[in-house]
Formats: C-alpha cells, sequence, structure tokens
C-alpha cells in the first residue's frame, strides 16, 4: 500500500487497529521467558485464532507478532541469524490468517541504547531495522509500525530504515509514562516533531499508560500534528491476581473511551496489554458514527532535540540561536577544536543555555581539523548534556547531511542559498532529514543590493525547496544584515525582507546581528536597536551572542509584548546592566 | 500695507532696501554723540536727502531713522516721554521723503536692556515698550515695520509681539550673527528663523555684524527651512581706520559682487548696513535685476527650538527623545518646590535630561493647589537657561499655556492638546498665537480611545480642528495612545499599529508615551528601549520617556543611525567617540565633596544653592581661602573654557559669572576677617569706558563683570565719556590697564584720541585694551593699543597677559 492511500484511510473514518498480542498469547497458554517469535511459530493456530477474533471484533489493522524480531532480541534466545526466516514466515502466516485485512509489520526496541544515548552505533541500529523491515516486507506487510519506542535516537534508526526500504506507509509509537516523557526523557510533542519531519505517516504512542492519561498526550499533539494521531493504550493498570499480572478495565470501560479519543484528535486506536478482541469491539461500538478530524496543520515551524521542542514564528517566544560554538575569530575554541577537545564547546553550550538561548549553532569550520569528526561529536555531546535543538551550521553538504542522519531531533540548517551546490546537494539533505532551512537570499552572482531582488531570490528557493516538498513553514528567510557604516541602506534592506518574509511570505525569518555595526564604536546599542526593529518587523530569530545583557533583554520584552512572557525580571539576577 | 501686497511685491522682484543711514546722516553734519531721532526732527532734510538719494539709487523701501526710538534708548538723551510724538514725526517725515516711489519701513531695533530670563527687563515691558514706539510709527504712516539688529531672541520675540497686538502691518525681523554665526546673546541663525517665522514674522533675515559673504553663508543654511522669504542687509565689509575716519574696507563694486552669493542663496529683501550708501544700492539694484526671487514652499521641516538649538522632526530626521522628568506627579521633593516657588530641582532635572542626552525637555508643573501659570511661566524660563534644548510645554489648562507660550524664547511643543471640547479650542488657539507645534491627543471628553480605529478617527478630529487654526498637519504630532484599560503587551502592540498607520497610512508624525506602553516597574528600561526600537522601526518621530536612561537614549541613537535618519552617523560618532574621554559623564553629585559641590554649582550657574553650598563647606572644615583659590577660580576658568570652545554662550557665562560672584560675596568678610594682617593687594586695577558718543554698553558691562569674577579691581567709567575724563580718572586710580570700548564706526576713532592724548600727558605705562563690534586686533595695533578682546573671556585673559597678573 502507498502512503497516500494509508493517509486517505486515516483521513475520514477511525482506524482500528488490534489489540494485545504479548498478553493474549500468554492468555491463551505461551508460558513466561520463552521466545514469543519462536513460541508464535511453534503455535501458528493460536496465533491464527486470536489475528481472526481481532479482525472480526473491528480490527481494520493488524500488526505482525514480531515485537521482539530483531536481531538483537532474538539473539538473546540464540535466534539472531533466523531474524530473516523468522520474520518473513510470521508475515506470510499473519496475511494468510487475515486475508485482506491490512498488515503492518511490527519493529520494537532492540534493548539496546543507541548513540548518542547509548554504546549501540546508529548505523548498526539502522541495519538491524532494516534486516528485520526487509524480511517483513518479504512476507507480505502492508505497511510498518515502530512501537512502544522510548529512545527517540532508536526510533528515529528504525524509520530511517524502514524509509531507506521502500515508500511504506510507517507508524510510529511511542511509549511514555505517567509523566508524559518517555524513560530517556523524550516528550510526546518532542516526539511528534521529530517523527513527523523525518517522515513517519502517523506518529502516536501505546502502553504504559491506560486510555485517560494517553486522550491528555492526544490532546496536547494535536495542534501540531500534520499526521495522524494513533493511541494504543492498556487496558487500565496492571495488578498482580494470584501472580498473575492481570489488568484492571473490562471491554465496556475500554470501549467508552473511544469517542473521546477521537474528540482528542486520535485518527487511529488500538489496544495495548491486557485488551481483547472484546476490548476491540467495544471500541467499534463505541465509535461507529464518529468521524475523525484530519490534521489541523499542514506544516509546523518548530525545532526539537530529544528533550525540548522550540517554536517559531509570531505568537511564540523570539528565539535566540547562541552563536558562540563557532571557531572563527575564537582562538580559545580553536585550540582546543586542534586538540579534539570539545571542553569549551561544552562550557559554550552550558553558559549559552543558561543565558537563554533556545537553539545552538554548531560550526566546526576550521582549518586543520577533520570537520565531520568533529562535528559528529560535537552534535553527541550537546545532544546528551544539552535539551537544546540545535542549528547545523555548515557550508559543507556531505557534513550537513551526516550530522543530520545523527541529530537526535528535528536540526536547523545553517543554510541553503541560490548558490548551486547548495540547493543541489544540501537542500536534498534537508528535506530527507526534515530539518528545517535557512534560507540565505544570496547566489552565485552575489547578494541583491536591494530588497526586491533579495525577496526574488528567496522567492526562487521556496519553489526549489517546494520541488522536494518542503513548506515555507519549513523554511527560515535570513534577513543578510550588512554593516552600515559602509552601506547606510544596509539595515533597511534587511528590515524590508524581514517584514515582507513575515507578512507576505509567511515564513520564519532570522538575522545574525553583529555584522551591521561592523566599523562602529559601541557597536552593541547598534546590535541591540536593529534587533529591537527587526522584531518589530516581524523577526523569529536572531543568530546572537546570549551573553550580551542587552540582547537578551530585548528578546525578553519582545516576548513581554507578544503576550508570551511576562517575567520582565533578571534572569537569575545576570540581566544586570 | 497688507501682508498679503507684501508678499506680492516680495513675490514679483527682489526687494532693494536702503542702506546705512547713520554714516549718511554724519555726512550731512550730524555730530557723534548725538541723539540720531532728535538731530533729524531738527534737520529734516538731512533725512530727506538720504532718503531720497536711496530712492533714486533703486531702493523699493527705505527704514525710518528710528533705530534709537525706543522709551528706554530715548531714556539717555532724557527723551523718553516723546516716543509718540518723535516716532510719528519721523515716520511721517520718512512718508513725505519717499512719496509715493517707496515702501517706508518703521524701524525698531534694540532698547540695549536685556529681556527676562536673560536679563532683568521684565519680558511685558519690553513688549509694552516696543507697542508703544510700532503704535506711533504706525500713526505715522508706515507700510511695514521692521524689527532689525537684534541680538536676543527674547527681546525680538517681545518686538514680535508687540507689532502682531499693536497693528495689522507686514513685519520684517533681522537679527545679527557674528561672524561665528550667532548672535552675541548665542542664538543660531536657524533657532532665530524657526523661533520668528512660527510666531509670525512675514519676512526673516540678518543684518550688520558681517558682510555680504558671511551672510550669505547664513542666507543659505536658512534657505531650506524658511516659510518666509529672507532678508539681509549686510555691511561694507569689515571696518578699517583710514586717515583717522572709520570706513568699511569693501568698494561698491566687491559689495555687489558678493552680493551675488546672497542673490544666488535665495535672500528676496537685499539692502545694505553700515558703511553702504546709495551708490552700493544702485549696484544692488543692478545686480539683483538679473535675479528672479525664489519663493519659499508653504511648509518646511517641522521643529522646534530654544534660543541656541533648533530640534527638527520629520521622517528623515533624528527620532526625537523628550524626557519628562518633569513632572511633580509622584515625585514629593519637587512638588513641594513648586510650592514654594523654588526651581533647583528642576534646572537639575533639566541639565540632568540633557546630559543623558535627551532632545527636547518636557515641562509639567501641575500640582493640586499650586498655582501653575506662575510655575509653569518661570519653569520654562529656568528651563531656558539651564539647558540648551527646546522644551514641551505639557499642561491641561490653556491658560497655562498661554502664558508659557507666550514667554519661552523659542518655539516650543505644545504636547497635549486633546479632542476635548473644552480644552480643545482655546489650545489651538493659543498655539497658533505663539506658533508652537502641538502633540494631538485623541482623548475625548469619554476617555482614552479603546481601539486603533477609534485613536485614528479622534486623531483626525482634532487634526481637521487643528487645520483650521491655520496650524499644518506638519506641525503637529499624533499621539499613538490607547486605553489604560487593555493590558500592557496589547497596548504596546496597539501603539506600534498606530505608529505604522501615521507614518505609512496617514502620513503624520507620531509620538507616544514610551512609558505608557511598557509595564514592570523594576525593569523597565531595557523592555522601553526595545519598545522604542521597534517603534522607530515603524516610524515613530518622537518618544516621550519619562524615565530617561543613558540606555534608551543610546538605543535611540542607534536606531537614528540604522533608519538613515543620521546622516553620516555624526551624531552617533559624536555621542560614543568621545564618551570615555569626557569627564562630565560622570552624574552631578555623584561621589562629590561639599568643596567640590562649590565648583560645580559655579560651572552649572546653580546661582539658588552656591551660599548653602559654601556654608555646607565651610561647615566641612573648608578654608575660605581655599574655596577661592581651589574651587571658584578653577569654576570660573572652566566656564571660559567651555565658552571659548562654544560648549557655553553668553547667558550661560552671565549665569556663571554671578554665581561665582554669589560665592564670593558669601566669603568676602571671612577673607578680610582672616586676611586683615596679610593685607592682600587687590588684583590690578582696570578702567573701563565706553568711549565718547557711544552709549553701548552691554559689552562693556560684561568685560566689567568678568574682570571683577576674575579679581581685577574694575573701576567703571559708564559711557559716552571723554577722552579728557578717562586720562583724569586713570591717573586719579592710578590704573594699570585702560579698556575701551566702542559699538559705531563713528564712535571707534575717539579711542585713537585717547590713547594719543594719553601719551601726550605722559601716561607711558598704562596699558590699553579695546574691544567693541566694530573693532579688531588690525585697528588696535593701527591706533597703538596694547590688545584686543574679542569677547569677555578674552578680555579677563588679555588683562591678565597685559598685567603680568597670573589667572
Amino acid at each position: 500500500m502507498t502512503r497516500d492511500t494509508f493517509k486517505n484511510l486515516c483521513s475520514k473514518n477511525l482506524l482500528i487497529l488490534d489489540g494485545a498480542t504479548g498478553t493474549e498469547f500468554i492468555r491463551r497458554g505461551m508460558p513466561g521467558s520463552v521466545c514469543t517469535e519462536q513460541w508464535a511459530l511453534d503455535n501458528k493456530d493460536t496465533v491464527a485464532a486470536m489475528q481472526r477474533e481481532y479482525k472480526h471484533a473491528g480490527s481494520a489493522l493488524v500488526y505482525t507478532p514480531t515485537f521482539g524480531g530483531n536481531r538483537y532480541k532474538l539473539s538473546e534466545f540464540g535466534l539472531g541469524d533466523q531474524t530473516r526466516e523468522i520474520n518473513t514466515e510470521l508475515a506470510r502466516r499473519s496475511r494468510e490468517s487475515i486475508g485482506d485485512t491490512l498488515l503492518f509489520g511490527d519493529l520494537a526496541p532492540t534493548g539496546k541504547f543507541v548513540d548518542p544515548f547509548g554504546d549501540l552505533a546508529f548505523e548498526d541500529a539502522v541495519a538491524c531495522y532494516k534486516e528485520q523491515a526487509a524480511a517483513l516486507a518479504g512476507g507480505g506487510v502492508d505497511g510498518f509500525v515502530i512501537e512502544t519506542m522510548m529512545d527517540i535516537q532508536e526510533a528515529r534508526a528504525a524509520l530511517i530504515a524502514v524509509r531507506e526500504l521502500d515508500n511504506y506507509p510507517v507508524m510510529v509509537s511511542m511509549t511514555f509514562d505517567n509523566t508524559a516523557h518517555t524513560l530517556n526523557g523524550t516528550d510526546p510533542v518532542s516526539a511528534l516533531i521529530t517523527l513527523q519531519a523525518l517522515g513517519a505517516d502517523a506518529v502516536g504512542c501505546n502502553c504504559s499508560t491506560g486510555p485517560s492519561g494517553m486522550i491528555d498526550i492526544i490532546t496536547t499533539l494535536k495542534p501540531h500534528a500534520r499526521v495522524p494521531l494513533c493511541a494504543k493504550p492498556n487496558a487500565g493498570h496492571p495488578r498482580l491476581v494470584d501472580g498473575v499480572t492481570t489488568f484492571d478495565m473490562g471491554p465496556d470501560e475500554f470501549g467508552s473511551y473511544g469517542p473521546a479519543f477521537i474528540k482528542a484528535g486520535a485518527a487511529i486506536i488500538g489496544g495495548c496489554c491486557g485488551t481483547t478482541p472484546a476490548h476491540i469491539a467495544a471500541v467499534r461500538n463505541a465509535t461507529q458514527r464518529h468521524t475523525v478530524a484530519p490534521p489541523q496543520v499542514l506544516s509546523v515551524g518548530a525545532l526539537s532535540s530529544a528533550r525540548q521542542t522550540v517554536f517559531l514564528g509570531q505568537r511564540h517566544p523570539f528565539a535566540v540561536v547562541g552563536e558562540r560554538i563557532n571557531p572563527t575569530g575564537k582562538k580559545a575554541l580553536q585550540a582546543e577544536l586542534r586538540k579534539n577537545s570539545l571542553l569549551k564547546v561544552k562550557q559554550y553550550a552550558q553558559e549559552q543555555a543558561r543565558r537563554g538561548a533556545a537553539v545552538l549553532d554548531v560550526n566546526m569550520g576550521l582549518s586543520g581539523i577533520d570537520e565531520m569528526n568533529m562535528m559528529l561529536n560535537s552534535i553527541r555531546l550537546l545532544s546528551r548534556m544539552s535539551p537544546l535543538p540545535l542549528c547545523i551550521d555548515t557550508s559543507n553538504p556531505a557534513v550537513a547531511e551526516a550530522a543530520l542522519r545523527l541529530c537526535p531531533g528535528r536540526a536547523l540548517v545553517n543554510s541553503i542559498s541560490g548558490e548551486r551546490e547548495r540547493i543541489e546537494k544540501t537542500l536534498p539533505a534537508a528535506a530527507r532529514y526534515g530539518a528545517m532551512i535557512i534560507a540565505l537570499p544570496l547566489t552565485d552572482q552575489g547578494i541583491p543590493p536591494t530588497a526586491a531582488g533579495r525577496i526574488a531570490v528567496v522567492e526562487s528557493l521556496v519553489d526549489e525547496a517546494a520541488l522536494y516538498g518542503c513548506t515555507v513553514d519549513d523554511l527560515v528567510v535570513d534577513g543578510l544584515v550588512m554593516t552600515i557604516s559602509s552601506n547606510p541602506e544596509a539595515a533597511a534592506v534587511t528590515l524590508d525582507c524581514i517584514e515582507w518574509s513575515t507578512n507576505t511570505l509567511g515564513s520564519n525569518s532570522i538575522v545574525g546581528l553583529s555584522n551591521v555595526s561592523f566599523g562602529m564604536p559601541e557597536r552593541k546599542w547598534i546590535n541591540t536597536a536593529f534587533l529591537g526593529m527587526a522584531m518589530g518587523r516581524g523577526l523569529s530569530m536572531a543568530i546572537a551572542n546570549p551573553s550580551s545583557d542587552s540582547i537578551m533583554a530585548a528578546v525578553q520584552a519582545c516576548n513581554a509584548l507578544r503576550g508570551k512572557d511576562t517575567g520582565m525580571h533578571k534572569r537569575n539576577g545576570e540581566l544586570a546592566e | 500695507m497688507t501682508r498679503k501686497e507684501l508678499q506680492s511685491i516680495v513675490s514679483n522682484k527682489i526687494v532693494i532696501l536702503d542702506g546705512a543711514t547713520g554714516t549718511e546722516l554724519a555726512k550731512h553734519g550730524m555730530p557723534a554723540g548725538a541723539c540720531p531721532e532728535q538731530w533729524v526732527l531738527e534737520n529734516p532734510s538731512a533725512i530727506t536727502a538720504v532718503q531720497r538719494a536711496y530712492v533714486e539709487a533703486g531702493s523699493d523701501a527705505v527704514y525710518t531713522p528710528t533705530f534709537g526710538g525706543n522709551r528706554f534708548k530715548l531714556d539717555e538723551f532724557g527723551l523718553g516721554g516723546r516716543v509718540g510724538e518723535i516716532n510719528r514725526s519721523l515716520a511721517a517725515l520718512s512718508r513725505r521723503a519717499a512719496g509715493d516711489s517707496a515702501l517706508v519701513i518703521g524701524d525698531v531695533a534694540p532698547t540695549g536692556r536685556f529681556v527676562e530670563p536673560f536679563g532683568d527687563l521684565g519680558f511685558e515691558d519690553a513688549v509694552a515698550a516696543f507697542s508703544e514706539q510700532i503704535d506711533a510709527l504706525a500713526r505715522g504712516g508706515v507700510d511695514a515695520i521692521v524689527i532689525e539688529t537684534m541680538i536676543d531672541l527674547q527681546e525680538t520675540r517681545a518686538a514680535v509681539i508687540a507689532a502682531k497686538e499693536t497693528c495689522d502691518l507686514p513685519l520684517m525681523v533681522s537679527m545679527t550673527f557674528g561672524t561665528e554665526g550667532r548672535t552675541l546673546n548665542g542664538t543660531d541663525p536657524l533657532s532665530a528663523l524657526i523661533t520668528l517665522q512660527s510666531l509670525g514674522a512675514d519676512i526673516v533675515g540678518c543684518n550688520c555684524s558681517t558682510g555680504p559673504e558671511t551672510m550669505a553663508q547664513v542666507i543659505g543654511q536658512l534657505k531650506p527651512h524658511a516659510t518666509v522669504p529672507l532678508l539681509a542687509k549686510p555691511n561694507a565689509g569689515m571696518p578699517v581706520l583710514r586717515d583717522g575716519v572709520t570706513v568699511f574696507d569693501m568698494s561698491a563694486d566687491d559689495f555687489c559682487a558678493y552680493a551675488r552669493l546672497l542673490l544666488e542663496a535665495g535672500v528676496n529683501v537685499l539692502g545694505g548696513c553700515c558703511g553702504t550708501s546709495p551708490v552700493y544700492i544702485a549696484g544692488l539694484k543692478r545686480a539683483a535685476s538679473q535675479f528672479t526671487p525664489v519663493m519659499p514652499p508653504a511648509h518646511a521641516g517641522a521643529a522646534v527650538c530654544s534660543y541656541q538649538k533648533s530640534v527638527h522632526i520629520g521622517r528623515d530626521r533624528p527620532l526625537a527623545v523628550i524626557g519628562a522628568e518633569i513632572n511633580p506627579s509622584g515625585k514629593p521633593a519637587l512638588k513641594k518646590e513648586l510650592l514654594n516657588g523654588s526651581f533647583s530641582l528642576l534646572r537639575d532635572a533639566a541639565r540632568e535630561q540633557e546630559r543623558l542626552g535627551a532632545d527636547i525637555i518636557d515641562i509639567n508643573v501641575h500640582v493640586p493647589g499650586g498655582d501653575e501659570t506662575g510655575s509653569m511661566r518661570n519653569a520654562v524660563m529656568v528651563a531656558a537657561k539651564s539647558a540648551a534644548l527646546p522644551v514641551a510645554i505639557d499642561t491641561m489648562d490653556p491658560a497655562v499655556a498661554e502664558q508659557a507660550l507666550r514667554v519661552y524664547p523659542g518655539r516650543a511643543l505644545l504636547t497635549s492638546v486633546p479632542a476635548k471640547v473644552a480644552v480643545l479650542e482655546p489650545m489651538l488657539r493659543t498655539a497658533a498665537r505663539y506658533g508652537a507645534m502641538i502633540v494631538c491627543t485623541p482623548v475625548t471628553g469619554l476617555g482614552v480611545p479603546v481601539s486603533v480605529q477609534e485613536t485614528e478617527s479622534t486623531a483626525e478630529k482634532v487634526l481637521a480642528r487643528a487645520a483650521g487654526f491655520g496650524i499644518a498637519e506638519h506641525h503637529c504630532l499624533v499621539d499613538c495612545l490607547v486605553a489604560p484599560a487593555a493590558e500592557g503587551a496589547d497596548r504596546g502592540r496597539m501603539s506600534l499599529d498606530l505608529v505604522e498607520w501615521c507614518s505609512r497610512t496617514r502620513g503624520v508624525h507620531s509620538i507616544f508615551g514610551v512609558s505608557n506602553c511598557t509595564y514592570g516597574p523594576d525593569e523597565r528600561r531595557w523592555p522601553d528601549s526595545t519598545f522604542l526600537s521597534m517603534a522607530a522601526g515603524k516610524g515613530l518621530n518622537a518618544a516621550l520617556l519619562d524615565s530617561i536612561s543613558e540606555q534608551t537614549v543610546n538605543i535611540a541613537y542607534a536606531c537614528n543611525a540604522l533608519l538613515g535618519r543620521d546622516r553620516k552617523f555624526s551624531r552617533y560618532l559624536k555621542r560614543f567617540v568621545h564618551a570615555d574621554s569626557n569627564g562630565e559623564k560622570q552624574p552631578p553629585g555623584a561621589g562629590r565633596t561639599p568643596a567640590q559641590a562649590v565648583f560645580d554649582a559655579v560651572v552649572n550657574g546653580d546661582e539658588e544653592r552656591i551660599s548653602r553650598l559654601i556654608d555646607r563647606a565651610l561647615k566641612n572644615g573648608e578654608q575660605a581661602r581655599d574655596l577661592v583659590d581651589n574651587q571658584l577660580i578653577p569654576a570660573i576658568t572652566l566656564v571660559g573654557d567651555k565658552f571659548d570652545k562654544k560648549e557655553y554662550f553668553l547667558p550661560q557665562l552671565i549665569t556663571c559669572a554671578d554665581t561665582m560672584r554669589a560665592g564670593f560675596d558669601v566669603l568676602q568678610p571671612i577673607l578680610d576677617e582672616s586676611e586683615k594682617l596679610s593685607d592682600t593687594p587687590k588684583g590690578p586695577r582696570v578702567l573701563l569706558a565706553t568711549v565718547q558718543g557711544d552709549i553701548h554698553d552691554i559689552g562693556k558691562n560684561i568685560v566689567a563683570l568678568m574682570l571683577k569674577n576674575y579679581s581685577f579691581d574694575v573701576v567703571d567709567l559708564g559711557k559716552d565719556v571723554s577722552a579728557e575724563d578717562i586720562i583724569r580718572a586713570a591717573r586719579r586710580h592710578n590704573a594699570a590697564i585702560i579698556g575701551l570700548s566702542a559699538l559705531m564706526t563713528t564712535t571707534m576713532v575717539e579711542m585713537k584720541r585717547i590713547i594719543e592724548l594719553a601719551r601726550a600727558r605722559g601716561l607711558a605705562d598704562v596699558k590699553f585694551m579695546i574691544g567693541g563690534a566694530v573693532v579688531d586686533q588690525h585697528y588696535a595695533d593701527e591706533i597703538g593699543a596694547h590688545g584686543y578682546a574679542g569677547d569677555a573671556m578674552e578680555a579677563v585673559r588679555l588683562a591678565g597677559r597685559l598685567s603680568g597678573k597670573k589667572s
């Protein structure tokens, strides 16, 4: 099935999934501590019966019983070498038992943490999922579900694996605890922003909580989701009864949540642990006359890390992209990087975060160092230590691509322009990994001197980006400010561009501040005043040094005026003048 | 003649005035030292001959010989009681001489007194004296009035107001600017123009002091800002002494050649002053015939000004920062002072805001139960003396506005013209009468508008009514105000929308109170400056800051630099390049000892507080002698330096000298007591006099004051003193130096006679120093004087050098 077919399928009527597999197997006789996949192979009829029961109860999409079917999990039972056969066979049998009902291949955690959060190399994780997905595809699945994920990086690896396999629809479902975070610390919105940008066809959550907690999550996600949302809750809370884990919610009660899920914005509902065909039937019965709400947004201007999302735009706080992790003109940082040390990078990241940066720019462009290696290492370090999304700042398309592949969130790419190489290499890479993109209004011929000239370049970039599926929301127009001391009109040109980007194009905009004041005395006043003016004309981001009190105070003031931050207070007493 | 008629004459051709009167009358036998007005009445044929000669040479208009015809000047000859009769007769005489061939213009000139706030002549007394003379001239049949050779803008304003209130005749106003481009009193041509054309002068210009070349620069500078035709009446170059007679160094041919520069610069009305004669006028007539008049536009740039500084408002002009610290609301100390009729805090606030970089000073003196009218009248005058900046008059009461605008020596901004029925019309009438710029405040009887649209429509109403009173939109700023009911952030956004409406949609100037739109009392300064930059980026023209900070002003300067509103970044560079080298950047009073506070008081001209500060310093253990030597004298020396560098102008010099004097008076008895035995010798003795035949003694009096302050032993013989009397006095007082002053070319020759007489009488050791508008170093050398001083500070230094006294 194509991704578009799947999208249409979820756009009007509720798509009902199956219920629990694991707890059903146990209920139907699977002993503890066996390899589930092996047991399923050995108990073909039981599995087939269960799948058919789900189908009859109303499941329009059934998962393959391959939750632990990746090489790492199977290896725990000495079955790693049979990964392909097991998955293909289980998919083939599932197909047989449910006929033309949709069948999605189930991918789930490897049980290992993936780089940068653990020691499983990212490409190893991708390879592992690619192996399992290819095997499932060979067994005839219609698409994939990546479920019960708690490591966003592992979810990304699985998603990239499927994407690189073929154009299958894929749902990604994370598991959030009752604090609405994964065990690894990812919040639902950040997961959504990251995964939908990376190409998930549906995003949602399963397991861990019962229906009521999950409704809240769906409600939180809905305003930012440009894909259908899925929910597969447990049948309430687990309880140990006579030494056996049971779940406390009966089918009727479970089913009664169906309408609330739809109201919250879910388009795909199923059941996880403790649910049975009866639970699914109850859902079906409760939701028969309901239609689902399509995604409310077509695109989203937001960046994410594994732990945090930064929304961009007039309705959100102004975002400062901390500029300091850039060796240009910084002797101390250069020396450290030449020694392969990221000590300063770490220090700058901490300082900038403390001062209120919303995003960290990372630039490793320095002669005599391995930019690729240092960029990837910086991303690893920063992803672990800082919750701030990253801005990948490089002129090398290969570095940009590798960095985006590794970065465990939705990054900002700095930058593309009308230069051919950027359009032909950086833009496709950014689009592939769903990054947001800074668009510079310059071409191979140079920087147009007038606002009209720059606007024309941006318009052509918007068209180019659209060819790769990028929307205006994915772009951040760079005001490209020149120094007023050599051109007194420079500020006006940039301000006009910013206003056009905001009001006419409807995109976000950014400037690097310090250029404007080059050659002038007491530059901070020029920088700060320019920032204020640009904010007034709609600027949403600035690449700046957040250790400047004047700049951060201007940001606070701007946020106050946008009604986003009434705390005019000094941050930890550090906005002293 | 009506204004319209004059306007039509001026628009058709370059109007040629007459040349010098005094020198021409001297040729007809008028003796030096005579009262010209009286002499002319006694010798009518002389003036008739002079005026006819000018008309024949091509003058389209002649001035009446009434330069000294005001009550104060005539009083010097005991003729003060005959102002009406003399002026009426002289006007009628001129009328007969000119016949139908030329216009007769009633000549009004300085009283010789400084008018408050710069001197002790009451403003209304000045108005009354001018009214008396102008009324007589009008009755005598003049076609127009000219107020000429003015050095004091406030006296000029008094004369303009007098003319407007006395008759409907067209009015020309002409001030006299030195070679450095300011009047003796520190007024620059542009501030004069802005003040006078908005006050209702029909023609503005300059006369005397300089020749045509320098004057052409002034006219060229004024032309882009003028909404009235411009006048120039230059001297025939500079004065020199030839064969014992003062002559001007420029021939008629040269004069007319240079007059072309004036014509090219756009002058509309042209004549000659000292040293010119009918042959010069004939040359001017020929030169002018090749030019067609360049008439001014109905509207030039909008500006307000003090007597020494103008602030332009407009799209390409810097954002005007209006400091609104002077407001007793929430300031108990200021409130108390105002109720006591004292203005020390107000003066401090004006100075401090100027130091921080404000462009305009807002003055609100409303205290419940106080005399707002009296307070405001005094406050604007104190502000004019304390800071160079123009003021904004902030009152809800039209009567208060009326009084303040009447006496403010410049063009003020009226900051609150609300759309309230009872207030709108009287406010507009007052603003129109005195030519103020106004802020259209969109507040109605129902309160402050709650939406952008409501503010827009209310502002439109006020603008329309203002136009009805002749106040063009160009002179209005729309207050981008929204209701206080809205939350801070909303108000901010709405205000920004209004600024955009003003600048982009409507094309009117905009203003707002920044603090109205931001909130949070503690950390407000940064939001203020951010909000300010946002608004500046949308085209805001002026911002009212009720708490002005250096940061916010820095941001305003940066905005101007960014927006092309600061050509060549000259303001930005000036503010920041020398920021660190300037010791004055210290806030006043901070870290100052009681003794240093005495120093500061002199430098700031704080007359009111100097005695108290000296008492405090003495109580603190300072010695009187030390206070004189280490504070008072270095302070007045610094003041002198500032004057030299054109940081201070004459009014400040006088105020500071007065302050020094007041301080010295407190210390004098203590010094005498403690130094009785030591018998400190007094400083060198300087004899001062204005020479015989000359009664212009303002300059000499200033020199006397300054010399005294620098502890010279000054003997002032006064004015119109004969050579014999001077020599006798020099002998009696054993003077080391004789200082001579003369303002007129006819009297400067007297200096030479006095020096020769001194030599003849054997006063070999005494040194001569000379000064006065018409003399220079060259002349001093020529007549054997030991030195020439161009102003009072130079005179102090010169006297020091001549006497070997260390200062």
